[in-house]
């Protein structure tokens, strides 16, 4: 009887475990990733993907893109922000087994960010990075932890439960509470830096971002392990790949106007060259008006960015 | 981070209890005492003080062999008391006692500058001296080197309790449960309501009171004060009373059943009531090994009122090596000093008004003690102070 | 004549529910050893996943509420 009562206990909390996990794949469907994800699942045929973090998420305007160039419509944006190489190549290698019709890849960047390359702990990925559980989980498996047997497996069970993956888009839910609890008799806490002050925490003075500029120029390779998956990817698939310098406001596309910039371009572009990849584009172009903040374009400056991007890639 | 941690129940308590209730009777405490030392060493390297703290094991290795040794009356049980409270003074009361000598240089010679506690060293060392002293009384049984490891070792109770008794133990140990669908169902339930308990309340009252910190505390408007003293009551009681359910919980999936330590302790009407219902196993072994000895109840008001504040002074100081908490266990002290002479003077059973005067006494006595539990001494005498003051 | 049952539930009842619940006492009725059906327990167990798995979060990682 005893054992009856505990099967049926089990079997229950199973069955609610998993419809719990189903509720939470339902409710957290609009969140960033996710519709990310829906965009790279689009019936439709997508010719153009254009990949990168939240500058490209805000900067990239699909409609104004193929208006002006229909021959390289239908595209995609499949920015999502805070994310990392990482997630990039396992966004496009998702997307490329989605749609084989894609002939051009566009890699909107800023900075040296194609260099970077973070190795977080992979048992505990949050936030957006999360995305790299379910999208092409092998692809991240294999640059979180190049000599690990678990991780690939760690990676493809995590894929199956959104309670897991998307776990801190409901903390965030009771973080929120918590700092309501928090401010009873206080000021409210001072929430982490957004709008405006966005930009400074991206980039470094210019003193400094001078001279990482001429640190990385004296380095053997300007390109981390995954984007360098990404270019290989393009050049086995045949596809145009076309990494693109994004605009920035005055105030940080000064941090470009220097010759050890310059240097760094041009090292860059050939090591791209070398791979089969362009690099076109320019940090200013944009006025400053365009700019919802420090880094991220408006609405208005997406759509004046596509149609500038259509012309570049003729 | 041990309870409440993937590890602790993939690592140990699943394998742990499976394992336990699948093996032959003889291997079964010698399954437990390995288990408990992985636990130990893997807790101690990646919680604690590395693998510093993890040699600690030897500690248990030392207390195995010296129990051997004890018998009714035997002088091997004082150096097994003596060795147990050298070795809780020196790990975690050294630089309290250097401090005091030496007006709190840490410059000072004498001053360890790398101190660490051992895992769980306030509780299994109290262990230690339980069955010394119940060895040296006749009342315990002395059990195979394996059954006493078990004992020593038994990871659910070994962080922080609850305080288990060899008497109690060993028949169980010998002769766990075999209605192991009930002990799971129970069980597992213990444990959830545990972690439940654990992340819904203690941990999102620390929204509260992470406010009890100087700078806060000296600006925060009054009436706000009294919500984060309360907030610390309720948050220490559902984390401590949380890890209590677990560690029960986790045992009874072995089949084996540990101590409670909390009973309804904020609906006590009396200070000996509260003290009777919270922290059970701890309260059992201070009136053991501490008030009893001291002469308990035996030798009038007096020195009762001495041996309780002596017995509460010493709960407060092994709680923390802070002058504060010795303050806090003397408050308590004072407090139950007061409830024996008030009941020698007015003695019998109060009425409904009495009780519900006794529960609001004993609940804003309770929980303005812990402004002296949470907050260094400075910043409690300026938290009651403006409480009562402005 | 019995008098009939009384509804309300007494601060004891309470009591004793709240510890069956938690796990404290193995059986709602010692008497009898009676306890709530196995489904039951199932959806106490899955409610007190849900709220864990909705509190763990705290003191870990936070982020990117603001933003």
């Amino acid at each position: 009887m005893e054992r009856k009562r505990l099967m049926q206990a089990v079997l229950v909390a199973l069955v609610g475990l998993m419809l719990t996990n189903q509720a939470v794949l339902w409710a957290w469907r609009n969140a960033a990733p996710r519709q990310v994800v829906t965009r790279l699942e689009s019936p439709r045929p997508l010719k153009t993907l254009v990949i990168g973090n939240s500058v490209v998420a805000a900067g990239f305007d699909a409609a104004a893109f193929d208006q002006a160039r229909p021959d390289l419509g239908p595209s995609e944006n499949l920015g999502l922000g805070w994310t990392t190489p990482i997630q990039h190549a396992a966004i496009l290698t998702a997307a490329l087994r989605r749609h084989p019709e894609t002939r051009t890849v566009v890699y909107p960047f800023f900075g040296h960010q194609l260099g970077t390359h973070t190795n977080d702990n992979w048992r505990g990925l949050s936030g957006n990075f999360t995305v790299s559980y379910y999208v092409a989980p092998e692809v991240s498996a294999r640059h979180y932890a190049p000599n690990s047997w678990i991780a690939p497996v760690f990676f493809g069970a995590a894929s199956k439960f959104a309670l897991f993956t998307d776990r801190y888009l409901f903390w965030a839910k009771t973080e929120k509470v918590r700092r309501t609890i928090s401010s009873i008799g206080r000021p409210a806490a001072a929430g982490n830096p957004g709008g405006g002050g966005f930009g400074q925490l991206m980039q470094s003075d210019d003193k400094t971002f001078t001279s990482d500029t001429v640190e990385w120029t004296n380095r053997a390779s300007l390109l981390s392990p995954p984007l360098r998956d990404i270019i290989q990817l393009a050049k086995e698939r045949k596809l145009r790949l076309v990494f693109v310098e994004m605009p920035l406001p005055s105030k940080l596309n000064r941090q470009y106007r220097t010759p050890e910039w310059a240097a760094y371009r041009e090292k860059l572009a050939k090591e791209l060259q070398g791979g089969g990849a362009e690099l076109v584009g320019d940090s200013a172009g944009i006025e400053d008006g365009q700019f919802k903040d420090d880094l991220h374009l408006s609405p208005a400056g997406a759509v004046l960015f596509s149609k500038q991007l259509a012309e570049l890639l003729r | 981070m041990i309870f409440n941690s993937i590890s602790y129940f993939l690592l140990f308590l699943i394998p742990g209890a499976v394992g336990f209730r699948l093996l032959p009777p003889a291997l079964r405490s010698w399954w437990i005492a390995v288990l408990g030392s992985l636990f130990f060493v893997y807790y101690s390297v990646t919680e604690l003080a590395g693998w510093l703290g993890a040699a600690c094991l030897l500690l248990f290795l030392w207390e195995s062999i010296l129990s051997r040794l004890y018998s009714p009356a035997s002088r091997w049980c004082l150096v097994g008391v003596a060795a147990a409270l050298v070795s809780l003074g020196v790990f975690k009361y050294w630089n309290f006692f250097v401090g005091l000598a030496t007006s709190a240089d840490k410059n000072h010679p004498w001053h360890w500058a790398g101190q660490f506690l051992p895992l769980g060293i306030s509780f299994f060392t109290f262990e230690f001296i339980h069955y010394a002293v119940d060895r040296w009384k006749g009342r315990a049984e002395r059990g195979t080197i394996g059954e006493y490891l078990a004992f020593i070792l038994f990871f659910p109770t070994m962080v922080a309790g609850p305080i288990k008794r060899f008497q109690d133990f060993l028949p169980n140990l010998r002769e766990p449960s075999k209605e192991c669908a009930l002990d799971w169902r129970v069980g597992i339930t213990r444990i959830l309501c545990g972690l439940a308990k654990k992340f819904a309340i203690a941990d999102l009252l620390t929204a509260f009171t992470d406010h009890l910190n100087p700078t806060d505390v000296a600006t925060a408007p009054r009436w706000v004060l009294p919500v984060w003293l309360l907030a610390y009551g309720m948050k220490i009681y559902a984390d401590f009373s949380a890890y209590s359910d677990i560690a029960i919980g986790s045992a009874r999936l072995f089949g084996l059943k540990v101590p409670e330590n909390f009973d309804w302790p904020y609906l006590q009407t009396s200070i000996s009531g509260f003290w009777r219902h919270w922290h059970i196993s701890l309260g059992k072994w201070l009136t053991d090994y501490v008030f009893i000895p001291l002469g308990g109840s035996r030798n009038g008001l007096a020195a009762t009122c001495g041996s309780l504040l002596v017995t509460m002074m010493v709960s407060g100081l092994w709680h923390g090596a802070g002058l504060n908490f010795v303050v806090w266990g003397a408050w308590h002290g004072g407090l139950l000093v007061l409830q024996r002479c008030w009941a020698s003077l007015v003695p019998g059973e109060s009425g409904p008004i009495g009780r519900a005067f006794g529960w609001i006494a004993t609940f804003s006595a309770v929980n303005l003690g812990w402004a002296f539990f949470c907050m260094d001494l400075p910043t409690s005498m300026l938290f009651l102070r403006r409480l009562f003051l402005g | 004549m019995k008098p009939p049952k009384s509804t309300t539930p007494s601060p004891g009842r309470l009591k004793r529910l709240i510890e069956h619940a938690n796990g404290c006492t193995d059986w709602w009725n010692d008497a009898r050893r009676s306890t709530l059906p196995g489904w039951i327990w199932g959806l106490w167990w899955t409610l007190l996943l849900m709220i864990i798995a909705l509190t763990c979060g705290q003191s870990s990682k936070f982020i990117y509420i603001d933003f």
